[in-house]
């Protein structure tokens, strides 16, 4: 077989290793979102990212390893109107009634705490919340993606009252 | 099989294991979060919104196939375009990030939020995609010299 024979023989077969192996992983992908539930959306909610530009997203599970080291402060934004269950150690504060959340709790945030912010998922009400920190001088270091859900779902602690 | 041959053999075998390892790692938590992953790749701006999900999702699996076909030695010079290519992308990002000042995570390895885009991540994969290239130039000289 001459060189070039060779080298066009070489560069096929590697071409087809390449084509069968994004094949046999598109097959993979495929079945591992099939299996998985909840379904990860294959479209993308923009405005969820969008918010980001704003205040960083944190996925539940990297909340849980802020939680874990005790680097933030966790703030519950949620507007409840019965009891639910809570992260443990978060301050409750509604967009609502944030001036009259932030005066019970004023003596335990300080402007330097780190506050990471959730809610019951919708990115947008959280940011609001997020917003209303920012103008009274404290340091938003993010919202959690998912809300309390999220959080049960990715092993995170919960309790059954909203502290304080 | 000759002292120079040998050592390219090692040396194909050294590649081969290092990168497939390293993709194998990199795909894991990628692959159970795919949420942060896409997250991580959104702040690149560089995949559009209607893909970013389809993104975040085939690549992992992508890392995690080429991986172990790099590793277990099926399909590797296949697997070797592939990695070249996802280290080519990779470069890319982290340039046009650095170009930007983008002060971002890098999602390498899903959620390792301490790697911001750098000098050494992108000094990493470079030379990730000269071994890719030189396993590559191996395996076609194994095949001349067998021929």
């Amino acid at each position: 077989m001459g060189e070039r024979a060779m080298k066009r023989s070489f560069f096929s077969r590697v071409v087809g290793e390449t084509l069968l192996l994004a094949v046999l992983t598109l097959v993979a992908m495929g079945l591992s979102w099939l299996v998985r539930t909840p379904r990860f959306p294959l479209v993308a909610e923009i405005s969820d990212y969008e918010m980001d530009l704003d205040y960083p997203v944190f996925a539940a599970h990297d909340c849980v390893a802020f939680y874990e080291a005790g680097t933030h402060l966790f703030i519950d934004t949620r507007n409840l109107a019965s009891p639910a269950p809570y992260i443990p150690g978060a301050f409750s504060i509604s967009l609502d009634s944030f001036d009259e959340d932030l005066r019970q709790v004023f003596d335990f945030i300080y402007p330097e705490d780190a506050l990471l912010l959730y809610g019951d998922g919708r990115l947008q009400a959280t940011a609001a919340v997020a917003a209303r920190f920012e103008e009274r001088g404290y340091k938003v270091e993010g919202i959690m993606r998912g809300g309390i859900e999220a959080w049960h779902k990715a092993g995170g602690e919960l309790s059954g009252e909203v502290s304080p | 099989m000759n002292g120079r041959d040998r050592t390219y053999w090692v040396l194909a075998l050294l590649i081969r294991l290092v990168i497939g390892v390293t993709f194998i790692v990199a795909s894991y938590h990628k692959i159970l979060h795919p949420d942060a992953f896409a997250q991580s790749v959104y702040y690149y701006h560089m995949v559009p919104a209607s893909l970013l999900h389809i993104f975040a999702l085939y690549l992992p699996w992508l890392e995690l196939v080429a991986g172990i076909s790099l590793i277990i030695g099926c399909k590797a010079k296949g697997a070797a375009i592939l990695t070249a290519l996802m280290t080519l992308a990779f470069i890319v990002g982290l340039s046009t990030s650095l170009a930007r000042n983008l002060d971002i995570s890098c999602g390498c390895f899903g959620t390792d939020e301490g790697h911001s885009v750098g000098m050494s991540l992108l000094i990493r994969d470079i030379i990730m995609f000269g071994a890719l290239g030189f396993f590559l130039w191996i395996e076609r000289r194994k095949e001349l010299l067998r021929a």
